[in-house]
């Protein structure tokens, strides 16, 4: 089993770390659909699922688009072939 | 308590099966693997839908290593421990691997403990030894292994680091030479306990009905475990059960705590002492200081007078500058000056049916009041109490908080586990009830929900709540809060009197205190924003709504002036106030925000606007909540909280409204 770190969760009420898709413990709430949320398997505590946010995965790719032009910058100033 | 010699004993050899056990997460799939390879078999455990996992380990011969789903602790509580629980007593099984987390030693070491109590041949692999070094942890595996009589390996599996150690470590195991002393009457009973069972059938025909020590099946059943009572039926008969449950009744009498807290007790003591010589951190002067801190932030003095400060920082930031500064910016200038002129203009002068300009952008219009209302005065006040929440996550306060809120509760007469739902109710009352199912008992989840439903404000109703107040005075906040927290006490009160039962403790891990991760904090507010505003816009709509038809067809006005004896007469409030309790029916910040708006407007005095507050805190729960009240408890329950929770709230705002009028306060 291949564990991603970003779909990693460290419930803030005990420190436990977990893969909230690994836990299906919402199965009988009425709100599950469309839920951003997941509950610590160990302490019950409901946290915000970051990886269900839309809004984060537009900010992390934003952010990740300017870092990578920073960093062609950053080559481009570097290789004279480049340059030219 | 010294860890004794045991007389069970069973000797691990080839052709068995060993189950690794150990908490969710902790890498056991991982090292699963790494000792079976890819050949593994796949099937549901009788009678459940959790999948458990076999495999031949390569590199013991002959030798079925069986994965189990993820245990926090025995008694089981789960369907995963249940699950786990009855395969240790049906497989009969050669050894135990337990794979534990180096990062939480005390939480590993807790079910180690009850692992070694079963007598088998043990294993612990200590793994994400790596995560616990980077974390500045280091576990004295060797003295360890010393202390616990079993193989204690460092394992990093991610990177096959201690495989080869655990291989060797499970050839050469042995059964484990393991006890704890528990209070002598525990001791006396365990003794007779194990006698009945090594006479009966379980242990007296050859092969044994489980390879399990007797004096851990003797444990389990003190402490009451639904799983092993089952389990005992089958093979015992009535008499014999008679007696085992006369023994265990005359044992629960000794003491005010159930038996299975008692024994937890002791296993807890003696893990914490064990824990504290192998286990060291780097004591860096961060680390000192935060180690001090943390121990404060717990303590009965120290700890209260931190959460004054915390509480006091968090009402500046969201109530003066979210609610103050910032709504003013988006609502004041943004939307009162440039947006909502212009949409109303445009609107106005492109849709010639006034009806369609009114839903849309008149007093109670889609646009001027339910998005104005989301957009402009909520969001910035949810923001930054998002902001200031997740501050409290990412530092590791907020368990600090639940075992400082613990004293409180435990005077009350409450449930310990009772805490995390409410401190959880502050973020959402609705994921909070919830969370109520990890409360044992019937009346602890009955009785959380209702004061959850009554006396615990939401994020969003927090902030604007905070926001209102921030803007007349500190002591309009200290009543607001001292009212709510009077009247939880109150209700708790009663309701452990009527409802009395048993307590069980909170156990939790307190994770170290640390300075909150930047953008931790910006990633989870972003989250909770668009979480929020999914949730709210379609309500805030839909509320709108409500009352633009009701204000059509003239039922608001009427509802209004019927609403009179009890919003003018009893809470001193002016008739519009009506349109803000209608409001929060739908959700109480809904309601909170109208009176906000009518705050903004001159039309609510100090006192108005504290009495105001106090009585929508203490307002039905929002839609969702009921719901979520009704999915879990029932829709008699959900409609009896409904039916008590708003009388109470009335009841109080009045009575706080003629106090503040008695002491002419804030008129």
């Amino acid at each position: 089993m291949v564990r991603e770190e970003k779909e990693m969760i460290t419930c803030p009420m005990c420190g436990h770390q977990y893969i909230p898709k690994e836990h299906v413990g919402c199965e009988g709430c009425p709100l599950k659909k469309g839920c951003n949320f997941s509950c610590c398997p160990v302490c019950g505590y409901v946290d915000i699922d970051i990886n269900r946010s839309n809004l984060v995965k537009l900010s992390n790719k934003i952010f990740n688009q300017f870092k990578n032009k920073d960093k062609d910058q950053d080559i481009s100033a570097l290789d004279p072939e480049k340059k030219e | 308590m010294e860890a004794n010699k045991v007389k069970h004993v069973k000797t691990l050899t080839a052709g068995k099966k060993i189950a690794l056990v150990g908490h969710p997460n902790v890498g056991k799939s991982v090292i699963f693997q790494k000792l079976t390879g890819q050949f593994v078999t796949i099937s549901n455990y009788p009678g459940t839908t959790l999948e458990i996992t076999h495999g031949k380990a390569h590199d013991l011969p002959d030798t079925t290593l069986i994965d189990t789903p993820g245990v926090i602790a025995f008694p089981p509580q789960s369907e995963d421990e249940r699950v786990t629980a009855q395969l240790l007593l049906d497989e009969r099984l050669d050894g135990i691997l337990q794979v534990g987390d180096a990062k939480n030693l005390r939480r590993t070491l807790l079910l180690t403990v009850q692992l070694a109590e079963m007598g088998l041949p043990m294993v612990l692999a200590l793994n994400m030894t790596d995560e616990a070094k980077d974390r500045g942890v280091t576990v004295d595996d060797k003295k360890l292994s010393g202390l616990l009589s079993l193989p204690v390996i460092a394992t990093t599996a991610i990177h096959s680091e201690g495989i080869d150690e655990l291989v060797q470590a499970l050839r050469n195991s042995k059964p484990v030479d393991f006890q704890i002393e528990y209070p002598s009457d525990i001791e006396k009973a365990l003794t007779q306990i194990c006698l009945i069972l090594e006479k009966s059938d379980i242990f007296l025909n050859e092969p044994h009905m489980t390879t399990i020590a007797p004096r851990a099946i003797a444990l389990l059943w003190l402490s009451d475990d639904s799983a092993t009572e089952s389990w005992l039926e089958k093979y015992l008969d009535d008499e014999t059960m008679g007696d085992l449950r006369n023994l265990r009744q005359s044992i629960e009498s000794n003491y005010e705590d159930p038996l299975s807290v008692i024994i937890q007790r002791t296993r807890m003591n003696f893990v914490n002492r064990i824990t504290s010589s192998t286990r060291e951190e780097a004591d860096t002067q961060g680390i000192r200081f935060s180690m001090r801190l943390g121990r404060l932030t717990t303590h009965p003095v120290w700890g209260v007078l931190i959460l004054g400060i915390v509480l006091y920082s968090m009402y500046w930031f969201v109530g003066v500058f979210g609610a103050g500064f910032l709504v003013d910016l988006l609502e004041g200038k943004l939307f009162g000056e440039i947006i909502n002129p212009w949409i109303t203009e445009r609107i106005i002068a492109l849709i010639p049916f006034p009806l369609i300009t009114e839903l849309l952008v008149g007093p109670f219009g889609l646009w001027t009041m339910g998005m104005t209302y989301a957009l402009a005065l909520i969001l910035p006040i949810v923001t930054t109490f998002f902001i200031a929440f997740g501050v409290l996550e990412d530092s590791g306060y907020l368990p600090r908080l639940a075992a400082l809120s613990n004293r409180f509760f435990k005077t009350l007469g409450l449930n310990g586990k009772a805490v995390l739902p409410m401190v959880l109710g502050l973020g959402c009352v609705t994921m909070a009830t919830l969370t109520t199912r990890i409360l044992e008992s019937k009346r602890d989840r009955l009785l959380v929900t209702l004061f959850l439903a009554l006396a615990i404000p939401c994020s969003a109703q927090l902030g604007v709540v905070m926001g209102m107040l921030a803007g007349i005075s500190l002591t309009a906040t200290l009543i607001w809060s001292g009212v709510v927290f009077l009247v939880l006490i109150v209700v708790a009160w009663l309701a452990t009197h009527l409802l009395p039962g048993e307590r069980t403790p909170l156990m939790v891990e307190l994770p170290p205190l640390r300075w909150p991760v930047i953008s931790n904090v910006g990633v989870k507010t972003l989250a909770r924003v668009e979480w929020y505003l999914k949730e709210v816009i379609p309500l805030f709509l839909l509320g709108t709504f409500i009352m633009f038809v009701l204000d059509q067809i003239g039922l608001l006005a009427i509802l209004i002036r019927a609403g009179e004896p009890v919003v003018t007469n009893w809470l001193g409030l002016p008739p519009e106030a009506s349109a803000a309790f209608l409001m929060g029916f739908i959700r109480r910040d809904f309601g909170a925000t109208g009176f906000f708006v009518m705050e903004g407007q001159g039309l609510l005095n100090a006192a108005q606007v504290v009495t105001a507050m106090v009585t929508i805190t203490l307002f039905v729960p929002c839609i969702a909540s009921v719901l979520m009240i009704a999915k879990e408890r029932g829709w008699w329950i959900a409609t009896g909280m409904v039916v008590i929770i708003f009388p109470i709230a009335i009841f109080v705002g009045g009575v706080l409204y003629h106090i503040l009028l008695f002491f002419n306060w804030g008129m």
